[in-house]
């Protein structure tokens, strides 16, 4: 059902889900949060050995080249560096359980703090391409099914396989080329707001939100048109998928008899399409949006470094690029913890979508 | 509407008239129909019955005017309530469709949706050809399962159909075709596929629904000890042609056309063939 699937989600399908049976409801949420958190602490403990056995030391970048060799030794005791990888380890786990993620090597801030910053600016673009991404996704589907095999699906299927075969990055550089160098219709890529334009007072931290709350409707239109490339840019990257496997699960639904059943019943084609049949097409779709959700919200690296996103995108590309070990893992811990939490989403989702998954 | 060769039925529901169409762009190759002509008597059961291929499904497709899509109807007429169906747009034809003609298709489970309970899909097909209120169309919803003999209604309602038996299965899709009350109902291969005694309630079903009602059914068969049971009129079909129209009696007593000797042979049924 998911093989068209890019960024494959590890979401139960649906023949698993069905086997399940039996057991108690809270057992089956017992089961599933104990599984999230050995998946949370398999990824934190991965990440955590990775930094250190593969990046290079911190400390030959926060120190002057022609520092004493007793300077770089204060530096490393500093950060905790110099003590053996187990002690290292046992120090981030506690501080871990205690909420504390340390205090990243390059801004010197806490962790934290630097996370839930840059947080806003990474969901506010996410949200805005999903939104888009899937509803145009879904719509191009369903109507690509509906004229399957004519001039307008192959035409439509060129564009979504455009869109899978592109790189991200680079279709944000061409966008940022036409529409800002030729054309000059949409603002430079700077982040945000435009230079010199104050940000709305802060209700939930997204911009949009926040200047249509407050009625500042200029506000409101300068963060949209800062938003409108880099969301196109992730967008293309949620509607193609989705608008792949929501063509093929409508070609399918379309196909059955349930469908032959409304039509023979007197209901519209509207009615059938988007009620009877796309109900049935559900599952691949949710599976396929819980991977652009997972993909949009994480904070797309390169496109936010392409647009200068002020997201955490930028703030894992600079922890790397830094060996910022609290900063990256603070940003793996926060993907690992967001795919979990999707996953416990999907698996509720199905059992609303598709009444066989329900016990 | 006269046909030269209509048998002696005063008053037929539905009288189709040199059914003539194909798949390709013209409808000329391949030909699947050829001046297919026959009449339903009202409110009795028919049969047309025929092998596999014998274009005996796309006609009762074509009646109900859902004809696989590459089917171009290149002549005739589908007489029904003193319009012809053949000419009818989408819109029309959806007013129809579910109101005065239904169908009931070959596998029952599967041609019900699986995502939606049993009641939604009786009272959404109530409410879209009567507009009455959802609880109107609830309780119109539950009288027709009532009618078709499912038990323990309002628990039923709720169900989806993955949580019936084949048997109930056919009886839901019964109701759903009966539900806005139809004239004439089309029942595709109504049986296969049930256990022996099942298909016998099933069809017993049928006729009394039928006898109270003053519904006229066609079944699209080609399981001559059905047609032998239950049905008054039958029309033979093969290869896209109709090769015999006869009342049920005489058809088994004196069979004209030596394609149905051939048939009522090979289903055993033919002791007089």
């Amino acid at each position: 059902m998911t093989s068209d699937a890019l960024v494959s989600l590890p979401v139960r399908g649906a023949g698993m889900a069905t086997r399940r049976g039996g057991g108690l409801r809270s057992r089956r949420i017992l089961g599933k949060l104990a599984g999230a958190v050995i998946v949370v602490w398999g990824v934190v403990t991965l990440t955590f050995l990775m930094s250190r056995v593969v990046a290079p030391d911190p400390t030959t970048l926060l120190v002057p080249p022609q520092a004493t060799q007793a300077h770089r030794a204060a530096v490393r005791h500093e950060l905790g560096l110099d003590s053996s990888l187990v002690v290292q380890y046992g120090h981030f786990l506690r501080n871990l359980a205690h909420g504390d993620l340390g205090e990243s090597f390059s801004t010197g801030l806490p962790v934290t703090k630097d996370l839930s910053q840059r947080l806003p600016a990474t969901i506010e673009l996410g949200l805005l391409a999903l939104v888009v991404g899937t509803l145009v996704g879904v719509l191009v589907g369903v109507f690509a099914a509906i004229h399957a095999d004519s001039v307008i699906d192959h035409g439509l299927r060129a564009v979504v396989v455009t869109g899978l075969a592109m790189p991200q990055f680079w279709l944000g550089l061409s966008l940022l080329s036409v529409f800002f160098v030729q054309l000059g219709v949409l603002p430079a890529p700077i982040g945000r707001l435009p230079v010199g334009v104050d940000p709305p007072p802060t209700i939930t931290h997204l911009y949009l939100v926040d200047a249509l709350l407050t009625g500042q409707w200029s506000v409101f239109v300068d963060s949209l048109r800062q938003l409108i490339l880099p969301a196109a840019t992730i967008g293309a990257g949620v509607f193609s998928p989705i608008a792949r496997v929501t063509r093929t699960a409508m070609v399918e639904a379309l196909s059955s008899d349930y469908v032959r059943t409304a039509r023979s019943l007197g209901f519209s084609p509207a009615r059938v399409h988007f009620i009877f049949a796309l109900r049935n097409a559900l599952l691949p779709i949710i599976t396929m949006t819980a991977n652009a959700v997972a993909f949009a919200l994480s904070g797309a690296v390169l496109v936010e470094g392409v647009f200068g996103w002020p997201g955490i995108g930028q703030y894992a590309l600079t922890a790397i690029q830094q060996s910022d070990f609290p900063g990256l893992q603070g940003f793996v811990l926060y993907v690992a913890v967001l795919y979990v939490l999707i996953y416990v989403v999907v698996d509720i989702l199905y059992t609303f979508a598709d009444p066989r998954l329900r016990r | 509407m006269v046909t030269p060769q209509a048998t002696t039925e005063p008053d037929p529901i539905l009288v189709v008239d040199g059914l003539t169409g194909g798949f390709g762009r013209t409808g000329e190759s391949p030909q699947v129909l050829r001046d297919v002509s026959f009449q339903i008597p009202r409110g009795r059961l028919s049969a047309i019955v025929g092998e596999t291929g014998s274009g005996k499904s796309i006609t009762a497709l074509s009646v109900i005017g859902l004809a696989p899509a590459g089917f171009t109807r290149t002549r005739g007429s589908i007489g029904f309530e003193g319009r012809d169906l053949a000419g009818l747009d989408d819109r029309q034809y959806q007013a129809i469709r579910g109101s005065r003609i239904a169908m009931v298709f070959q596998d029952a489970r599967a041609s019900l949706n699986p995502t939606f309970s049993i009641g939604y899909q009786l009272a959404a097909t109530i409410r879209r050809h009567t507009g009455v209120s959802r609880s109107a169309a609830r309780a119109a919803a539950e009288e027709a399962l009532v009618g078709v003999r499912i038990p323990d209604v309002k628990r039923r309602m709720k169900q989806y159909p993955h949580q019936f038996s084949g048997g109930m299965a056919q009886r839901v899709a019964l109701a759903l075709a009966l539900s806005c009350r139809p004239n004439l109902l089309l029942l595709d291969e109504p049986t296969t596929g049930l256990d022996a005694t099942i298909q016998a309630d099933v069809m017993d079903l049928i006729v009394e629904l039928s006898e109270r009602d003053g519904l006229s059914v066609c079944l699209i068969t080609h399981d001559l000890g059905v047609v032998g049971q239950h049905c008054d009129h039958v029309v033979v079909m093969r290869s896209g042609r109709v090769v015999e129209r006869a009342d049920a009696r005489d058809l088994f007593e004196s069979p004209r056309h030596p394609y149905t000797r051939q048939l009522l042979a090979a289903s055993e049924l033919g002791g007089h063939a």
